[in-house]
Protein backbone atom coordinates (compact mmCIF):
# COMPACT_ATOMS: atom_id res chain seq x y z
CA UNK A 1 0.00 0.00 0.00
CA UNK A 2 1.25 3.27 -0.74
CA UNK A 3 -1.18 6.07 -0.35
CA UNK A 4 0.90 9.53 -0.28
CA UNK A 5 -0.81 10.72 2.88
CA UNK A 6 0.42 8.10 5.47
CA UNK A 7 2.62 9.21 7.75
CA UNK A 8 6.30 7.50 7.33
CA UNK A 9 6.88 4.43 10.33
CA UNK A 10 3.35 3.73 10.98
CA UNK A 11 0.57 0.44 9.37
CA UNK A 12 -2.55 -0.09 8.99
CA UNK A 13 -3.64 -2.98 11.10
CA UNK A 14 -7.14 -4.46 12.16
CA UNK A 15 -8.64 -3.12 15.34
CA UNK A 16 -9.14 -6.30 16.52
CA UNK A 17 -5.87 -7.50 16.36
CA UNK A 18 -4.86 -5.25 19.21
CA UNK A 19 -3.87 -6.12 22.66
CA UNK A 20 -4.67 -4.82 26.08
CA UNK A 21 -3.01 -1.00 25.97
CA UNK A 22 -2.15 -0.41 22.80
CA UNK A 23 -3.52 2.88 20.56
CA UNK A 24 -4.28 3.65 17.17
CA UNK A 25 -6.09 5.98 15.13
CA UNK A 26 -9.00 4.72 12.85
CA UNK A 27 -7.96 4.70 9.07
CA UNK A 28 -11.02 3.32 7.66
CA UNK A 29 -14.26 1.24 8.71
CA UNK A 30 -14.87 -1.40 6.53
CA UNK A 31 -18.43 -1.99 5.16
CA UNK A 32 -17.25 -5.21 3.37
CA UNK A 33 -18.51 -8.69 4.95
CA UNK A 34 -21.20 -6.59 7.07
CA UNK A 35 -22.70 -9.31 9.45
CA UNK A 36 -26.38 -8.26 10.35
CA UNK A 37 -26.81 -6.89 13.68
CA UNK A 38 -29.59 -7.52 15.60
CA UNK A 39 -32.70 -8.30 14.09
CA UNK A 40 -33.80 -5.43 11.73
CA UNK A 41 -32.32 -6.48 7.86
CA UNK A 42 -29.95 -3.83 6.21
CA UNK A 43 -28.15 -2.98 9.43
CA UNK A 44 -24.64 -3.64 9.24
CA UNK A 45 -21.87 -3.54 11.99
CA UNK A 46 -19.64 -0.78 10.22
CA UNK A 47 -22.83 1.65 10.22
CA UNK A 48 -23.24 1.29 13.77
CA UNK A 49 -19.55 1.86 14.69
CA UNK A 50 -19.38 4.83 12.34
CA UNK A 51 -22.51 6.20 14.10
CA UNK A 52 -21.17 5.56 17.61
CA UNK A 53 -18.08 7.21 16.87
CA UNK A 54 -15.83 5.05 15.10
CA UNK A 55 -14.90 7.96 12.27
CA UNK A 56 -11.60 7.99 10.18
CA UNK A 57 -9.17 10.31 12.26
CA UNK A 58 -10.66 9.06 16.04
CA UNK A 59 -7.80 7.92 18.53
CA UNK A 60 -8.62 4.25 20.03
CA UNK A 61 -7.29 2.16 22.72
CA UNK A 62 -7.83 -1.01 24.11
CA UNK A 63 -8.49 -0.40 27.76
CA UNK A 64 -9.49 -3.94 28.84
CA UNK A 65 -10.02 -7.58 27.27
CA UNK A 66 -11.84 -10.30 29.22
CA UNK A 67 -10.08 -12.73 30.35
CA UNK A 68 -9.56 -15.61 28.93
CA UNK A 69 -8.77 -15.08 25.26
CA UNK A 70 -9.14 -11.57 25.37
CA UNK A 71 -12.89 -11.27 23.82
CA UNK A 72 -14.42 -9.32 24.08
CA UNK A 73 -12.54 -6.33 24.90
CA UNK A 74 -13.06 -2.92 25.97
CA UNK A 75 -12.26 -0.08 23.31
CA UNK A 76 -11.82 3.58 24.62
CA UNK A 77 -13.36 6.30 21.73
CA UNK A 78 -13.43 9.43 22.11
CA UNK A 79 -14.86 9.91 26.16
CA UNK A 80 -16.71 6.96 25.44
CA UNK A 81 -15.64 3.37 26.00
CA UNK A 82 -17.85 -0.01 24.07
CA UNK A 83 -17.50 -3.66 24.80
CA UNK A 84 -16.68 -4.99 20.99
CA UNK A 85 -16.51 -8.55 20.27
CA UNK A 86 -13.51 -9.24 18.04
CA UNK A 87 -15.66 -10.27 15.11
CA UNK A 88 -16.78 -7.03 15.27
CA UNK A 89 -14.07 -4.89 15.42
CA UNK A 90 -12.39 -6.80 12.44
CA UNK A 91 -14.65 -4.01 10.06
CA UNK A 92 -12.13 -1.16 11.65
CA UNK A 93 -9.01 -0.42 10.02
CA UNK A 94 -6.63 1.63 12.56
CA UNK A 95 -3.06 3.31 12.24
CA UNK A 96 -0.59 2.51 14.77
CA UNK A 97 2.99 3.38 15.00
CA UNK A 98 5.37 0.56 13.77
CA UNK A 99 7.42 -1.33 16.47
CA UNK B 1 -56.83 24.31 44.79
CA UNK B 2 -57.95 25.87 41.50
CA UNK B 3 -59.69 23.68 39.20
CA UNK B 4 -59.12 24.58 35.37
CA UNK B 5 -61.24 23.79 32.48
CA UNK B 6 -59.53 21.39 30.00
CA UNK B 7 -56.71 22.62 27.62
CA UNK B 8 -58.61 23.46 23.79
CA UNK B 9 -55.84 22.07 22.19
CA UNK B 10 -53.93 19.13 22.52
CA UNK B 11 -50.02 18.42 21.35
CA UNK B 12 -48.68 14.94 20.34
CA UNK B 13 -44.70 15.16 21.34
CA UNK B 14 -42.01 12.23 20.59
CA UNK B 15 -39.37 11.98 23.19
CA UNK B 16 -36.14 10.59 21.70
CA UNK B 17 -32.37 10.41 22.58
CA UNK B 18 -29.43 7.52 22.62
CA UNK B 19 -30.02 4.77 25.53
CA UNK B 20 -28.74 5.84 29.26
CA UNK B 21 -29.32 9.72 28.77
CA UNK B 22 -31.89 10.29 31.34
CA UNK B 23 -34.79 10.58 28.81
CA UNK B 24 -37.25 8.68 31.06
CA UNK B 25 -36.23 9.97 34.16
CA UNK B 26 -37.48 13.47 32.65
CA UNK B 27 -40.32 11.48 31.02
CA UNK B 28 -40.67 11.03 34.57
CA UNK B 29 -40.13 14.41 35.90
CA UNK B 30 -42.54 15.90 33.10
CA UNK B 31 -45.46 13.71 33.33
CA UNK B 32 -45.41 12.79 37.03
CA UNK B 33 -48.36 9.88 37.89
CA UNK B 34 -50.45 10.59 34.62
CA UNK B 35 -48.69 7.86 32.62
CA UNK B 36 -50.16 5.06 30.66
CA UNK B 37 -47.74 2.07 29.94
CA UNK B 38 -48.96 -0.43 27.39
CA UNK B 39 -46.80 -2.41 24.51
CA UNK B 40 -46.80 -1.63 20.93
CA UNK B 41 -49.40 -3.80 18.94
CA UNK B 42 -47.73 -7.26 17.97
CA UNK B 43 -43.92 -6.91 19.50
CA UNK B 44 -42.97 -6.64 23.32
CA UNK B 45 -41.71 -3.43 23.32
CA UNK B 46 -42.94 -1.51 26.06
CA UNK B 47 -45.21 1.75 25.13
CA UNK B 48 -44.71 5.11 27.79
CA UNK B 49 -47.34 8.06 26.94
CA UNK B 50 -48.59 10.61 29.82
CA UNK B 51 -50.04 14.24 29.62
CA UNK B 52 -49.18 17.10 31.17
CA UNK B 53 -50.14 20.97 30.99
CA UNK B 54 -48.10 23.66 30.90
CA UNK B 55 -48.30 27.09 33.20
CA UNK B 56 -49.82 28.88 30.15
CA UNK B 57 -52.62 26.53 30.50
CA UNK B 58 -53.22 26.78 26.83
CA UNK B 59 -52.38 22.76 25.48
CA UNK B 60 -52.46 19.59 26.42
CA UNK B 61 -49.20 17.80 26.13
CA UNK B 62 -49.61 14.24 25.05
CA UNK B 63 -45.63 13.05 25.52
CA UNK B 64 -44.28 9.55 24.05
CA UNK B 65 -41.20 8.13 25.57
CA UNK B 66 -39.69 5.96 22.85
CA UNK B 67 -37.17 3.53 23.60
CA UNK B 68 -33.78 4.61 23.05
CA UNK B 69 -31.40 4.48 19.81
CA UNK B 70 -28.34 5.92 18.06
CA UNK B 71 -29.81 6.38 15.14
CA UNK B 72 -32.43 6.66 13.04
CA UNK B 73 -31.27 3.22 10.90
CA UNK B 74 -32.23 0.83 13.57
CA UNK B 75 -30.25 -2.40 14.33
CA UNK B 76 -33.22 -4.05 17.07
CA UNK B 77 -36.84 -3.74 17.39
CA UNK B 78 -36.98 -1.16 19.68
CA UNK B 79 -34.98 1.19 17.33
CA UNK B 80 -37.54 0.60 14.50
CA UNK B 81 -40.11 1.63 16.72
CA UNK B 82 -38.39 4.86 17.58
CA UNK B 83 -37.51 5.60 13.67
CA UNK B 84 -41.36 4.37 12.46
CA UNK B 85 -43.18 6.38 15.04
CA UNK B 86 -40.63 9.73 14.78
CA UNK B 87 -41.57 9.13 10.88
CA UNK B 88 -45.48 8.82 12.11
CA UNK B 89 -45.87 5.32 9.65
CA UNK B 90 -46.67 3.16 12.66
CA UNK B 91 -50.02 1.55 12.46
CA UNK B 92 -52.34 3.54 14.85
CA UNK B 93 -50.21 6.14 16.44
CA UNK B 94 -50.55 9.75 15.11
CA UNK B 95 -47.72 11.17 13.51
CA UNK B 96 -45.36 13.67 16.37
CA UNK B 97 -45.74 17.49 16.03
CA UNK B 98 -42.68 18.12 18.03
CA UNK B 99 -39.39 16.27 18.64
CA UNK B 100 -37.46 16.75 22.09
CA UNK B 101 -34.01 15.13 21.19
CA UNK B 102 -32.59 13.86 24.94
CA UNK B 103 -28.84 14.10 25.27
CA UNK B 104 -26.59 13.56 28.17
CA UNK B 105 -24.17 16.72 28.37
CA UNK B 106 -21.65 14.31 29.67
CA UNK B 107 -21.15 12.31 26.08
CA UNK B 108 -22.55 15.01 23.73
CA UNK B 109 -19.84 13.60 20.86
CA UNK B 110 -22.17 10.49 21.29
CA UNK B 111 -25.58 11.93 20.58
CA UNK B 112 -25.25 15.05 18.22
CA UNK B 113 -24.69 13.25 15.14
CA UNK B 114 -28.56 11.52 16.24
CA UNK B 115 -29.36 15.08 16.87
CA UNK B 116 -28.43 15.78 13.12
CA UNK B 117 -30.50 13.07 11.92
CA UNK B 118 -33.61 14.06 13.97
CA UNK B 119 -33.13 17.77 12.49
CA UNK B 120 -33.26 16.51 8.86
CA UNK B 121 -36.39 14.90 8.91
CA UNK B 122 -37.57 18.85 9.52
CA UNK B 123 -40.35 18.05 12.29
CA UNK B 124 -40.08 21.02 15.24
CA UNK B 125 -37.29 20.35 17.80
CA UNK B 126 -36.23 20.99 20.66
CA UNK B 127 -32.54 20.05 22.36
CA UNK B 128 -32.50 18.81 25.92
CA UNK B 129 -29.16 19.02 27.88
CA UNK B 130 -29.80 16.63 30.45
CA UNK B 131 -27.70 16.05 33.47
CA UNK B 132 -26.14 19.76 32.94
CA UNK B 133 -25.41 19.85 36.42
CA UNK B 134 -23.03 16.48 36.73
CA UNK B 135 -21.33 18.36 33.67
CA UNK B 136 -21.05 21.63 35.10
CA UNK B 137 -19.35 20.38 37.90
CA UNK B 138 -17.18 17.69 36.44
CA UNK B 139 -15.62 21.08 34.31
CA UNK B 140 -17.39 20.32 30.73
CA UNK B 141 -17.84 23.24 29.25
CA UNK B 142 -20.22 24.18 26.31
CA UNK B 143 -21.34 27.69 24.99
CA UNK B 144 -25.40 27.01 24.94
CA UNK B 145 -26.12 29.74 22.50
CA UNK B 146 -23.61 28.74 20.39
CA UNK B 147 -24.57 25.09 19.88
CA UNK B 148 -28.03 26.25 19.40
CA UNK B 149 -26.87 28.71 16.46
CA UNK B 150 -25.18 26.29 14.88
CA UNK B 151 -27.33 23.59 15.21
CA UNK B 152 -30.85 25.74 14.18
CA UNK B 153 -32.68 24.24 16.99
CA UNK B 154 -33.63 25.69 20.33
CA UNK B 155 -31.27 24.06 23.28
CA UNK B 156 -32.27 24.15 26.71
CA UNK B 157 -30.74 22.77 29.84
CA UNK B 158 -32.39 20.13 32.39
CA UNK B 159 -31.70 18.37 35.29
CA UNK B 160 -33.78 15.50 35.10
CA UNK B 161 -33.50 14.43 38.62
CA UNK B 162 -34.08 17.61 40.52
CA UNK B 163 -37.35 19.51 41.25
CA UNK B 164 -37.92 22.12 38.65
CA UNK B 165 -34.99 20.81 36.49
CA UNK B 166 -37.90 20.64 33.81
CA UNK B 167 -38.45 23.77 34.00
CA UNK B 168 -36.54 25.63 30.84
CA UNK B 169 -37.45 22.66 28.75
CA UNK B 170 -41.57 23.62 29.61
CA UNK B 171 -40.78 27.39 28.48
CA UNK B 172 -39.60 26.32 25.52
CA UNK B 173 -42.42 23.32 24.38
CA UNK B 174 -44.76 26.47 25.34
CA UNK B 175 -43.00 29.03 22.78
CA UNK B 176 -42.90 26.26 20.15
CA UNK B 177 -46.15 24.81 20.86
CA UNK B 178 -48.27 27.96 19.60
CA UNK B 179 -47.44 27.82 15.93
CA UNK B 180 -46.98 23.53 15.80
CA UNK B 181 -48.28 22.27 12.22
CA UNK B 182 -50.82 19.63 12.26
CA UNK B 183 -49.11 16.35 12.07
CA UNK B 184 -48.05 14.35 8.97
CA UNK B 185 -45.84 11.60 8.01
CA UNK B 186 -42.73 12.24 6.93
CA UNK B 187 -40.46 11.08 4.29
CA UNK B 188 -37.20 8.90 5.22
CA UNK B 189 -34.27 8.19 3.32
CA UNK B 190 -31.98 6.04 4.87
CA UNK B 191 -28.20 7.06 4.94
CA UNK B 192 -25.46 5.65 3.05
CA UNK B 193 -22.10 5.21 5.47
CA UNK B 194 -20.86 8.40 3.64
CA UNK B 195 -24.07 10.24 4.84
CA UNK B 196 -22.48 9.13 8.26
CA UNK B 197 -19.22 9.91 8.29
CA UNK B 198 -20.50 13.16 6.78
CA UNK B 199 -22.54 13.37 9.80
CA UNK B 200 -20.24 12.76 11.97
CA UNK B 201 -17.81 15.27 10.90
CA UNK B 202 -20.44 17.85 10.78
CA UNK B 203 -20.96 16.84 14.35
CA UNK B 204 -17.30 17.34 15.50
CA UNK B 205 -17.52 20.62 13.98
CA UNK B 206 -20.38 22.05 15.57
CA UNK B 207 -19.00 20.71 19.02
CA UNK B 208 -15.75 22.77 18.42
CA UNK B 209 -17.30 25.85 16.98
CA UNK B 210 -19.46 25.86 20.61
CA UNK B 211 -16.32 25.29 22.67
CA UNK B 212 -17.11 21.83 24.16
CA UNK B 213 -14.49 20.54 27.02
CA UNK B 214 -14.97 17.55 28.04
CA UNK B 215 -12.63 17.04 31.16
CA UNK B 216 -9.63 14.86 31.18
CA UNK B 217 -10.84 11.25 33.33
CA UNK B 218 -9.69 11.45 37.03
CA UNK B 219 -7.04 9.67 37.84
CA UNK B 220 -8.76 7.88 40.88
CA UNK B 221 -11.37 6.88 38.86
CA UNK B 222 -8.97 4.83 36.70
CA UNK B 223 -7.05 3.54 39.54
CA UNK B 224 -10.44 2.27 40.68
CA UNK B 225 -11.03 0.16 37.61
CA UNK B 226 -7.61 -1.13 37.48
CA UNK B 227 -7.98 -2.89 40.41
CA UNK B 228 -12.16 -3.67 40.64
CA UNK B 229 -11.57 -5.26 37.15
CA UNK B 230 -8.88 -7.09 37.74
CA UNK B 231 -9.38 -10.72 36.71
CA UNK B 232 -7.66 -11.66 40.07
CA UNK B 233 -8.76 -9.17 42.48
CA UNK B 234 -11.91 -8.49 41.27
CA UNK B 235 -13.45 -11.57 42.00
CA UNK B 236 -11.88 -11.67 45.36
CA UNK B 237 -13.33 -7.89 46.38
CA UNK B 238 -17.00 -9.47 45.18
CA UNK B 239 -16.22 -12.70 47.24
CA UNK B 240 -15.38 -10.78 50.45
CA UNK B 241 -18.00 -8.50 49.99
CA UNK B 242 -20.72 -11.26 49.41
CA UNK B 243 -18.87 -13.00 52.48
CA UNK B 244 -19.66 -9.65 54.94
CA UNK B 245 -23.26 -9.66 53.47
CA UNK B 246 -23.85 -13.40 54.61
CA UNK B 247 -21.97 -12.57 58.16
CA UNK B 248 -24.37 -9.08 58.54
CA UNK B 249 -27.31 -11.54 57.71
CA UNK B 250 -26.52 -15.00 59.94
CA UNK B 251 -24.53 -13.71 62.91
CA UNK B 252 -24.27 -9.88 63.41
CA UNK B 253 -28.10 -9.86 62.77
CA UNK B 254 -28.52 -12.27 65.83
CA UNK B 255 -28.10 -9.19 68.43
CA UNK B 256 -30.40 -6.91 66.93
CA UNK B 257 -33.17 -9.70 66.38
CA UNK B 258 -33.17 -10.13 70.29
CA UNK B 259 -33.52 -6.72 70.78
CA UNK B 260 -36.51 -6.76 69.30
CA UNK B 261 -37.92 -9.95 70.83
CA UNK B 262 -37.39 -8.63 74.31
CA UNK B 263 -38.70 -5.40 73.34
CA UNK B 264 -42.18 -7.13 72.16
CA UNK B 265 -41.94 -9.07 74.92
CA UNK B 266 -41.80 -6.26 77.52
CA UNK B 267 -44.73 -4.50 75.68
CA UNK B 268 -46.69 -7.14 75.66
CA UNK B 269 -46.19 -7.66 79.51
CA UNK B 270 -47.10 -3.67 79.86
CA UNK B 271 -50.16 -3.93 77.76
CA UNK B 272 -51.06 -7.21 79.79
CA UNK B 273 -50.64 -5.33 83.05
CA UNK B 274 -52.33 -2.59 81.67
CA UNK B 275 -55.97 -4.18 79.97
CA UNK B 276 -58.47 -6.70 81.57
CA UNK B 277 -57.79 -10.27 80.16
CA UNK B 278 -60.45 -10.69 77.46
CA UNK B 279 -60.64 -10.76 73.04
CA UNK B 280 -59.07 -7.28 73.25
CA UNK B 281 -56.05 -8.41 75.48
CA UNK B 282 -55.15 -11.59 73.58
CA UNK B 283 -56.09 -10.06 70.16
CA UNK B 284 -53.24 -6.99 71.20
CA UNK B 285 -50.81 -9.32 72.75
CA UNK B 286 -50.93 -12.76 70.83
CA UNK B 287 -51.76 -11.17 67.47
CA UNK B 288 -50.86 -7.71 66.57
CA UNK B 289 -47.72 -7.81 69.03
CA UNK B 290 -46.70 -11.40 68.67
CA UNK B 291 -47.36 -10.91 64.99
CA UNK B 292 -45.19 -7.97 64.41
CA UNK B 293 -42.04 -9.06 66.58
Amino acid sequence: MSEPDRPQGSQQVSLASLRKGERGIVASVLEGDAAVVGDVEGSTIARRLLEIGFVPGEPVEIVEEVWPGGDPMAVRIGASIFALRRREARAVLVQVAKP
Amino acid sequence: MTRFPPPARSCRIALVGVPNCGKTALFNRLTGSHQKVANYPGVTVERKEGAFVGPAHTCLYQLVDLPGTYSLVPTTLDEAITRDFVAGRLQGEAAPQLIICVVDATNLRLSLRLVLELKALGLPLILALNMSDLARSRGYRLDRERLASELGVSVVETIAVRHGGEAGLVAAIETQASSLAAAAPVRLVAPSSADIERTQRESRRILDAAGYVVPLRTRALTRLDAVVMNPFFGPLLLAALLFLMFQAVFSWAAAPMDWISSGIDAIGGAVKALLPAGLLQSLLVEGVLAGAG
